[in-house]
């Protein structure tokens, strides 16, 4: 989109804006830009395909609540009928029945862009096809074991344009990620798969899918075929960044989403200043984490990104927040309201969540284990942020013994427990820091958006597997 | 809209490189209300939304390339419809796969028209919005009658969609379709214990919705739950009921294995383990299963008239007494595999079994009854699972008289071809959402692993 472009509707924006707060104490408007290439193959599929989709959503706050229209396209004479319908919608408040909403009064008029090495779009379709049939003919060629290989390319493109009466913001996010999901037919009847992602903000992605990767996907994917289930116990276990991540993002996260908190759905409120963990562990959610799948520059409210400490030297810190939420707690905005489109509600939302970095070392972590397990590729989890129940699944386990990865492996396992518990049981922080998810994440079972997860490796006792 | 579509059904039809041309159109207003913890309401949401997808296919010979775009509303010109397809007649190339047609209008008996799925107060935005407030109202003064229980967050989600399927050899195929959603959340306080739980609804029409029962069987859960323990690790025999039973079934994210196994587009890809005619199951010591996928269930949301290819949905029996009988199939895996297509995949029916619900709960040792899970989503493959629970009861047998203690937590775990070796389906039905069948199923050997 040129920048042209961009300003004229900025300035349109502003006249509804102004036109809203003529009967609301506040409104905004938010243009959603949407496209994306996928390419799906695996050996009997090909299936190539683009998308398309804008629309623009306008807000007004009567003083108690919102009132929100959202529209497919940009059409100025839609949106001007759209903004009356509002209008009809609600009565002016008196002053006095007025509650004031979170708004960051700092104006700031910029355009933000991604970062990529190699832009999706100075690689030609062919090129892309070409790649992606290479890798699953890398898989399926060199291991006659595997069953089929499909091979996902997702590419997409996202333009916001934010505009109340401080911001006239823009951002340009880009994303290519490839997914490889290998089957196979296991030593017991079943089939099953592993499962590897790569994200980048450009084509790049590509270059993270070395020999030595796709060596190891086939050489994990052969283990997983004879892979057995985990005795149920309570085991010392090593966390990969990814089910560290998860933890951090199902167990914990959800429970310090202010809107969550502000509808006392939430434990982590009894807790806010409270110790919950040992002082070396800290968790944060960070939307302006560079280069990452739930990275962004403003969030669907306007507000500039930053990081926020969930829990901070082992005590409950500071919850995500949107703005109704937060000037109902009065707490402070952080840039987290998110929708999945324009015909959604905002809330408030994760980004990239992590547990922070420690000082032990990966290797001398695992030389401790004496009998135990190394956790990793977890498939999803569930947020209970009333009960700190965790649900972990999808797990797949390493056995580890006299401080050595056996090469052994069990699939499918869950992990349950108490959140405190589990906080409490972690014994070491690693140095090594990952942050690879390519996830996305729903509030319950609908609001989809992007995110990721990740941390440091954690060394846990007293681990609930299943 | 319909502007638009005739544009560009007369741009592809003037094309004189193409083999053929698909358009799915769907348009839905949504009408939505809500609301934070004590009935403040926090936002009224409306929307109109329009999506717009074309597939192109080009014929080489034996082979056939497909390619589908989206375009922006506003961009749907002549030249601008002219240059996609230039574009994308390229992306056909690419994709060259074995040759496949693409349906034309069947000559079918009307009867899939009549199944309803529609609720016509959507017809009327204005009168969606007055029903929303009626809701409202009555689960404020339902909630009133119970002194311990308090209300966290209420939303009424309601949708109106239109779709619509055309393609080059004539099928036009229009259907509307409602949507109700409601998600409550209340908790119990008792003393310093406090404990919350979340229920969803799902329907197509409002006069469905019966707050009064809706609000007292959920009142009774939460309220079990105050008292509710942790389970311990045991292997025993586990009934699911109510909305776990159903998740069972029909999960919410993906398929169950037992259906995505019956899936052609799977058998396509080397992947399914079943063989027609063959057990689904090994070593059945109870009941056979028998599962059918029904799309003309009337008033269940997941019925559907026709999938995305406009072809006309069928019942079709996937497994019947525990043998393979029959994949549900888009248009083109159909006719790679020889078979009739079957449209789009409906509601789950399991064939209920010989013994009554009392008779199913009638154990000598103690056995375990789940009724809510936090989220179940098994290995749609592997069939593998373990789900964290979110409400069940212990259920013991004292001389005849059955005592049940709630619990929550722990995860039920297994895998599902194992868990159905052994299975005992009642006799009296139930039917939700995506789900028609007997209304308690007991597992006869099954774990639970405790906190």
């Amino acid at each position: 989109m040129q920048k042209n472009k961009i300003d004229e509707i900025k300035q349109f924006f502003a006249e509804i804006t102004a036109l809203l707060e003529q009967k609301a104490v506040y409104a905004d408007c938010l243009y959603y830009y949407d496209s994306s290439q996928e390419i799906g193959l695996d050996k009997a599929n090909k299936e190539i395909s683009s998308g398309k989709g804008d629309g623009v959503k306008l807000r007004a706050y009567d003083g108690a609540q919102f009132h929100e229209y959202g529209i497919t396209g940009f059409n100025k004479e839609k949106i001007i009928e759209a903004a009356n319908i509002l209008l009809q919608s609600f009565d002016k408040k008196d002053a006095g029945l007025i509650f004031p909403l979170a708004i960051d009064t700092q104006k700031i008029n910029k355009h933000f862009e991604s970062e990529s090495e190699i832009a999706a779009d100075s690689i030609d379709l062919s090129q892309k096809i070409e790649d992606t049939e290479n890798i699953m003919n890398a898989i399926l060629k060199k291991e006659p074991a595997i069953a089929n290989c499909r091979i996902r390319y997702d590419e997409s493109t996202e333009i916001r344009i934010f505009v109340n009466k401080y911001k006239q913001l823009s951002q340009r996010i880009q994303s290519c990620i490839f997914i490889i999901s290998p089957y196979i037919k296991s030593d017991h009847g079943d089939i099953r798969y592993h499962y590897k992602a790569f994200f980048a903000n450009g084509y790049e992605a590509k270059q993270k899918i070395s020999k030595k990767e796709i060596i190891d996907i086939i050489s994990f994917t052969k283990k997983i075929a004879k892979a057995d289930k985990i005795i149920p116990g309570r085991y010392l276990c090593l966390f990969s960044p990814d089910v560290t991540g998860l933890l951090a993002h199902e167990s914990f996260g959800h429970g310090m989403e202010s809107d969550t908190i502000y509808k006392g759905r939430a434990k982590a409120q009894e807790y806010l200043g409270k110790s919950i963990a040992p002082d070396y562990i800290n968790i944060l959610d960070n939307p302006s984490f560079p280069k990452r799948n739930g990275s962004f520059f403003f969030d669907d409210e306007g507000f500039i990104t930053s990081s926020t400490y969930l829990i901070k030297e082992g005590i409950v810190n500071h919850p995500i927040t949107d703005s109704f939420s937060a000037s109902r707690l009065k707490m402070l905005r952080s840039g987290n309201a998110r929708a999945e489109s324009y015909d959604h509600k905002v809330y408030a939302r994760m980004s990239n969540t992590y547990f922070a970095a420690g000082k032990s070392n990966k290797v001398d972590m695992l030389k401790n284990i004496k009998d135990g397990f190394f956790l990793h590729y977890p498939s999803g989890g569930m947020e209970d942020p009333k009960g700190w129940g965790i649900q972990v699944q999808g797990i797949v386990a390493e056995k580890i013994k006299d401080g050595r990865l056996t090469g052994e492996l069990f699939y499918e396992i869950g992990m349950t427990g108490y959140l405190p518990e589990l906080l409490g049981n972690i014994q070491e922080v690693s140095q090594e820091f990952e942050v690879p998810g390519t996830g996305i994440c729903g509030k319950g079972h609908k609001e989809w958006v992007r995110v990721s997860e990740g941390g440091p490796y954690l060394l846990v006792k007293d681990v609930n597997l299943s | 809209m319909m502007k638009e579509i005739e544009l560009l059904k007369k741009t592809l039809n003037n094309c004189k490189q193409l083999d053929g041309w698909k358009i799915n159109l769907q348009s839905s207003e949504k009408n939505n209300l809500y609301c934070s913890k004590q009935f403040e309401k926090e936002s009224h949401l409306m929307s109109k939304r329009v999506n717009i997808e074309i597939t192109i296919y080009k014929r080489f010979k034996k082979e056939i390339g497909d390619a589908a775009f989206s375009m922006l509303i506003d961009e749907i010109t002549e030249e601008a419809v002219n240059k996609k397809i230039a574009e994308q007649l390229i992306v056909c190339e690419y994709a060259k796969k074995k040759y496949y047609s693409l349906p034309s209008p069947e000559n079918l008996s009307e009867e899939y028209k009549k199944v309803n799925i529609y609720d016509p107060i959507f017809d009327d935005q204005l009168k969606v919005k007055q029903k929303i407030e009626e809701l409202f109202a009555q689960v404020q003064q339902n909630l009133k009658r119970y002194s311990n229980i308090f209300l966290n967050g209420l939303e009424f989600l309601t949708e109106k969609t239109n779709c619509i399927v055309l393609n080059s050899n004539g099928i036009n195929l229009e259907q509307n379709k409602s949507h109700i959603h409601v998600e409550c959340v209340i908790t119990a306080k008792k003393d310093f214990v406090e404990n919350e739980f979340l229920f969803e609804l799902d329907v197509i029409n409002f006069d469905d919705i019966n707050i009064p029962e809706i609000i007292k069987e959920n009142v009774s859960a939460v309220n079990d739950l105050l008292q509710a323990e942790s389970p311990k690790a045991v292997i025993r025999k586990v009934i699911l009921t109510q909305k776990a039973l159903k998740e069972f079934f029909a999960p919410h994210l993906s398929l169950n294995p037992l259906i995505a196994h019956a899936s052609a587009r799977l058998k396509y890809m080397d992947l399914s383990v079943y063989k027609k005619d063959s057990p689904i199951i090994n070593h059945v010591k109870g009941d056979k299963l028998t599962i059918v996928s029904n799309p003309f269930l009337n008033n269940n949301l997941s019925s559907q008239l026709f999938d995305g290819d406009g072809i006309i949905s069928k019942k079709i029996i996937l497994i019947e007494d525990n043998l393979f009988k029959d994949y549900f199939a888009a248009n083109r895996y159909a006719q790679y595999l020889n078979i009739l297509p079957t449209g789009a995949l409906g509601s789950i029916e399991v064939k209920p079994g010989k013994i009554s619900e009392a008779e199913i709960y009638l154990n000598k040792q103690e056995c375990y009854e789940i009724v809510s899970f936090a989220s179940f989503a098994p290995n749609y493959i592997s069939g593998d699972f373990s789900a964290e629970i979110r409400l069940g009861y212990i259920i013991k047998n004292n001389n005849g008289k059955l005592i049940k203690k709630p619990f929550r937590g722990g995860m039920f775990t297994g895998n599902i071809f194992t868990l159905l070796q052994d299975v005992t389906l009642s006799k009296e039905t139930m039917i939700t959402d995506g789900y028609n069948g007997p209304k308690a199923v007991r597992f006869n050997k099954a774990m639970i692993a405790g906190l």
